[in-house]
Parts: C-alpha cells; structure tokens; sequence
C-alpha cells in the first residue's frame, strides 16, 4: 500500500520534472526514432522534398493571387519552406499523429495533397506531433471560397472512427451556404498556425435553424486524415523558431 | 524480464499499427492482465512503467504522469481483489470487469480536463464507447488465459 502510494506520489512529481527537463525528448528520442524505422526507400526522399518545396511554393502563389484580387489578409509574400515528412505514429482518438522530421518550428501550418491537415504542436529530436485539423479542442478561422463569408470551425467527435467532420459556423446569419461549397481557412495573425488560403473542405450539410445567430455546417475534411500520404509542413522562413 | 519486455514494446504497438483503426488500450489491456498472477507490488510497478510510457512515446501531448497513476492503481487493485483464499473461477474475471472500465474511465476524464473540448460531454462519450468495446472484451478473454497460468505456478 505504501509503495502504491509511493508511486502515485511518484507520478506528480513526474509531472512536475516534465515542466522543467525535457522527458519527452529523451523518450521521443529512442520511441520516435523506432517508430520512423518504417520509412520510406531512401531514393525518393529527393523527388519528396522537391513535392514539399512544389506545394509551399504553389500555396505561396495562391495567396499572392488572392492577396492581388482585394481578399487581403496575408500579411505580405513572406517566403515559406516546405518539409516534406511521413505519418509514422498515430495517438488516442485519432487526435494527433507522429511525423518522422524532427527539429521543425511549432504552431505552423501542415497540409497534405488536398489540403490543410493540421497544425505542429510539439517538436522533438527524431520526430514531431501534429494535431489533426479535426480535433475537438482546436478551433480556427474559416472563409467561404466563393463568397468570401468568414467563421470557426472545429472538429466532431463522432461515434464511428475514421469519420472526421468539422463543425463551421459562419458569422453572418443570412450568408449563402450550401451543401459541396468549398472551405479554406482565414489564416492566423502573422500566418502562424494557420496558413491564409489552404483548402479545408467540403460543406457536407447546413443545419436549418432560423432566427440563430451564425450558420452552422458540417465540413468534411479534403486532407485523407485516415490514410495519410505524404504531409509537407509550412515552415515561415525567417519566423521565430 | 520478459513482462519489462512486453511493457517496452506494447506503446510501440499502440502507436504505430494499433491506433491506426482506433484499437484497444493496450496499457490498460497489458496492465491488467499482467496483474492478475502478479504480487500487489509487482503489479502496481509494472502498471506504473505502462501508464509512464503511455503518457511519454509520442504522439502523446498531453499531461505526464495521470496515465501511470491511474495504471498503477489499477495494477494494485486487479493483483489485491483477484487474490483468494480459495480460489473461485470467476473472480478475476469479475475484477476485470470492474477495474478495466474504471481505468478507461479515469483516462478519458483526465484526457478532457486537460484539453477542454467544448462539447466534451458527447465527445468524451464516444471516444470512451469506442475504447471501451474495444479493450473490456479482450481484458475478460485475456483474464481467462491468465487465470490458468497462475493455478499452475500455485501448485508448482
């Protein structure tokens, strides 16, 4: 009994120690490593880091057209990098996964394919962790591509895995919404996490309720969250790391 | 040695094939049966290495430390209330039916204080179902085969 207690009390102090030396790093230094065995074969590691510096550039184009057309919201053509990375790990709930690039800056913007995937929130030797766009404690800015209406979005926990929906709301009541209208995000103050101009998702359904205050939609993500292929982190050059 | 092992590897399994399509709880499935044959002690150390690493292999973000409190509680009580004068088949089981539930419980709870979703009442709820049909069945079927081993090593 003594030790139980002995070990709970152990378990605090374990949470304390973790506020003031790294733990993390050190086990994410030898778990992280052996999670990223599984990688891929290493000659198309230079054709993967050229697709990485492709995206970040065309994302980079597409908010210096956007910015050119009036939308402006970008804070300037700040030059980004791309880094190419693969999902090695997957966490609880679906929440977050692992990447194998490890020394990369946090809360910076991360996409796949078809578009935002998530965002860096912690960043470690071997590895790093990315939260899903569709997690239910994060929310970010939102804007309608063709309309240009502005909101929040956040991420449902739904009862059946692998389906991941957002919650939107738009601020203006009576903006026209309707299902298959594309969603990209608003992008954050000095681009970080959120990039300007990322492609989100899919309006899935709007919910019909009159008198409210904001519209709410369900959004389906276009990022393959469950399968995920090759992810490139927006890395602002030139940012603080 | 060869259950330190099987504590080393299984976040490994949970991170990178388990959690792919949203499986068991592997610490909570390996800590309790583990325990049940184990010494209090042994059981609760053994809970304590699972929960610490569960909280620390990555992707974990959150909060270090309730998963190995919560799994050393759990260790204890599956080891103490398992343990009988006179043996009775059932026993174990029942105690994993009781404690399994209650450490996913104390896990998902944890996992919403420190995240704070807005709407964590259906959220928790859901993942907790989930994880749950996942893990109690297959900590009831492994309890069974846990219960032969320690009826041997009792004779021996």
């Amino acid at each position: 009994m003594v030790l139980v207690a002995g070990l709970v009390l152990a378990a605090g102090a374990v949470a304390v120690l973790d506020r003031v030396t790294p733990l993390r790093e050190a086990v994410s230094a030898v778990y992280g490593t052996a999670e990223s065995l599984v990688r891929v074969p290493g000659d198309l590691r230079p054709v993967e880091e050229e697709n990485a510096r492709l995206r970040a550039e065309v994302l980079a184009l597409r908010q210096a057209a956007q910015d050119g057309a009036g939308g402006s919201t970008g804070s300037g053509a700040g030059k980004s990098a791309g880094v190419g990375t693969h999902v090695v790990g997957f966490g609880d709930g679906g929440r977050t996964v692992t990447i194998d690039a490890g020394g990369l800056p946090t809360d910076v913007t991360v996409v796949d394919r078809h578009g935002l995937f998530g965002r860096v929130t912690w960043s470690g030797p071997a590895t790093a962790t990315v939260t899903l766009l569709t997690d239910d404690a994060t929310s970010f800015g939102v804007r309608m591509t063709g309309s240009r209406e502005i909101g929040v979005a956040s991420g449902v926990v739904s009862g059946v895995p692998g389906r991941r929906l957002l919650r939107m709301r738009l601020l203006n009541a009576h903006a026209p919404l309707r299902a298959g209208d594309l969603v990209e995000t608003l992008g954050s103050a000095g681009r970080r996490p959120w990039e300007p101009g990322v492609p989100v998702g899919r309006v899935l359904s709007v919910e019909d309720t009159p008198g409210a205050p904001t519209r709410i939609a369900l959004v389906e993500p276009l990022a393959g969250l469950t399968a995920p292929g090759l992810l490139t982190v927006i890395a602002p050059a030139g940012g603080r790391p | 040695m060869r259950y330190a092992l099987l504590v080393i590897v299984v976040p490994l399994l949970q991170v990178t094939v388990v959690n792919r399509f949203g499986g068991p709880d592997l610490a909570v499935l390996v800590t309790a049966w583990l325990a049940i044959g184990l010494s209090p002690p042994r059981a609760a150390v053994f809970g304590f290495a699972a929960g610490l690493l569960a909280d620390l292999v990555p992707p974990a973000a959150e909060v270090v430390g309730p998963t190995a409190a919560i799994l050393c509680l759990t260790g204890y009580l599956c080891a103490r209330l398992s343990m009988a004068r006179e043996p009775r088949p059932g026993r174990k089981v029942i105690v994993v039916a009781v404690v399994v539930p209650a450490a996913l419980l104390a896990r998902e709870l944890v996992s919403l204080a420190w995240r704070q979703p807005a709407d964590w009442v259906s959220g928790g709820l859901a993942a907790l179902a989930v994880n749950l049909a996942w893990t109690l069945p297959l900590a009831l079927l492994l309890s069974l085969t846990r219960r032969a081993q320690t009826s041997r090593t009792r004779r021996g």
